[in-house]
């Protein structure tokens, strides 16, 4: 049998990466995108995969991905559109490059990744999307106005195309990640010296995510196993959205190692 | 080790079969006639359970602790429909039942349940998109399903130092030999154009059972084809056609 195809925005680095190598070790043919030619460049030499350069903000990249996975693996059945970028500033201090910035990788971005795809994900009778926006895009979040803006777009960006498209076939679908060790956290982790620990505080989990925690959803949601999961926004965030926020969640006792449990998945580290 | 409450028909039992099949050992707690049988078939074994019954859900968790160790998944799956029809009409027993068996019986299994379960372990409760949305003629159940959700938030963030994760499933309107309903029903109501069925809602269980799943805690999953979202093309169209024909 043919290998279902997907695209992955900002396979270079993060949660695109982790989401793209998810992909490839379940058996699906990968085109990533990324405008960091050398983030990307761990897709060299590697079979099913396909690589392009470029910035989804413009509207040639979105149209070339597309065009890259049907004439390299003949068809489109998966898109995830991941790239996006952060940026701090406080709304003193606003710019209108740094609006166009933010809003036009993330949203402008998403929107045209999923427009470009819709003519080659119709074909499929199994095809799925799913955005990555940011439980930012939920909730206010401080000096981030425009960061939060932008993916709070994201999110109904995407309820509104699982509307439009669920007819054709198509489920869309979103994931809000929260605190995630990757390239895009780190200025901020950088710019705050303690903000990990007091990030890692207010999780109810008691730790950040690694990027391929987050990828493991975004591929269940790509998976037949989500036939029926269309238009959900969904935070995997260790429960801070689960909290009112009035009260951080206890300090862990004082115990031995997790234990794993072992249902669909083996245990954990 | 997964323990699924209200595991002998429907959606539990479809959710209890795939972890069996997954290769966990699997125990399915029920009260109906003929549960026994059910579980024997479905590879599970059985322990007797009355969700509603602070005591029976006491009794069951330290059997199933005794024979196969501490769980690592529980699911509370146990739920009862409310006679259908506006709350003014609503019997007042009928209502304690309904918060008795949805509300209490999930609190009972949260409060319980962790003192059996090894750290790390998942949780999931079935909750309803009666719990975002208004739905006539099954008001209470819906308030019921929408305390299921919070329960589930609020479960998420006193466990989450243990790493135990609680999450609920809002399944929309879901085809069972139970709950027969009329196909136009969803081709109109939800965008994917389909009814749902338990098989659609089983991978949803799954995932948030298994690892793959391991940063996500205290969330309500829909999963309803899109039924929430909004108006679905189908039902515009129905509504500008009768629209138009009325002018």
């Amino acid at each position: 049998m043919r290998a279902r195809v997907a695209i992955v925005t900002g396979a270079g680095s993060g949660i695109g990466r982790a989401t793209a190598e998810q992909l490839l070790g379940a058996g699906y043919a990968v085109v990533g995108v990324d405008v960091d030619e050398v983030g990307l460049s761990w897709l060299d030499g590697v079979p099913a995969a396909a690589a392009l350069v470029g910035d989804v903000s413009a509207a040639d990249t979105n149209r070339e991905m597309v065009e890259l996975a049907q004439r390299t693996f003949g068809s489109l059945e998966v898109l995830v559109l991941n790239a996006g970028i952060a940026e701090i500033g406080s709304l003193r201090k606003l710019t209108p490059e740094l609006i166009d910035r933010v809003l036009g990788v993330n949203l402008r971005g998403v929107a045209l990744g999923l427009s470009s795809a819709v003519r080659a994900l119709e074909v499929s009778t199994a095809s799925a999307v799913v955005t990555v926006a940011s439980i930012s895009g939920m909730f206010g979040e401080p000096a981030m106005a425009i960061y939060a803006a932008s993916k709070g777009g994201v999110v109904n960006f995407t309820r509104s195309a699982a509307v439009e498209l669920g007819p054709r076939g198509i489920r869309v679908n979103c994931v809000c990640p929260g605190p995630t060790l990757t390239g895009l956290a780190a200025p901020q982790m950088a710019a705050r010296p303690g903000i990990r620990e007091t990030l890692r505080a207010n999780v109810p989990l008691k730790r950040l995510a690694q990027p391929a925690e987050i990828a493991s959803v975004i591929c269940f949601l790509a998976s037949p196993a989500a036939s029926f999961v269309h238009g959900a926004v969904i935070p995997v965030d260790g429960g801070i959205t689960a909290n009112v926020g009035q009260y951080p969640p206890a300090d862990p006792p004082a115990r031995p190692a997790l234990n794993g449990h072992t249902v669909a998945g083996g245990s954990r580290a | 080790m997964a323990l699924v409450a209200g595991g002998t028909a429907g959606i539990g039992l479809a959710v209890a079969k795939a972890f069996a099949q997954a290769g966990a050992i699997t125990t399915i707690g029920g009260r109906r006639d003929g549960a026994a049988e059910v579980a024997a078939e479905a590879a599970c074994r059985f322990v007797r359970l009355d969700v509603a019954d602070e005591s029976s859900i006491v009794a069951a968790l330290a059997d199933a602790a005794a024979r196969d160790g501490k769980l690592d998944v529980l699911v509370l799956n146990a739920g009862i429909g409310q006679p259908p029809g506006p709350l003014a009409k609503l019997d007042s027993g009928a209502a304690a039942a309904v918060v008795q068996t949805n509300l209490l019986g999930t609190f009972y299994g949260l409060k319980h349940a962790p003192a059996h379960m090894n750290d790390g372990g998942s949780i999931v409760l079935t909750s309803s998109i009666s719990a975002v949305s208004g739905t006539p003629f099954e008001g209470l159940y819906g308030a019921t399903k929408a305390a299921v959700s919070a329960l589930a938030r609020s479960a998420a963030v006193d466990l989450g130092p243990r790493g135990i994760r609680v999450n609920a499933v809002q399944p929309g309107p879901t085809w069972t030999a139970l709950n027969p309903m009329p196909e136009r029903w969803s081709e109109v109501m939800a965008p994917l154009g389909r009814k749902g069925t338990v098989e659609d809602l089983v991978g949803t269980y799954l995932f948030l059972a298994a690892d793959a799943s391991r940063y996500l805690t205290g969330q309500a999953i829909t999963v309803d084809g899109g039924t929430t979202l909004g108006m679905s093309r189908e039902l515009l169209k129905l509504l500008t056609a009768t629209t138009a024909s009325e002018a």
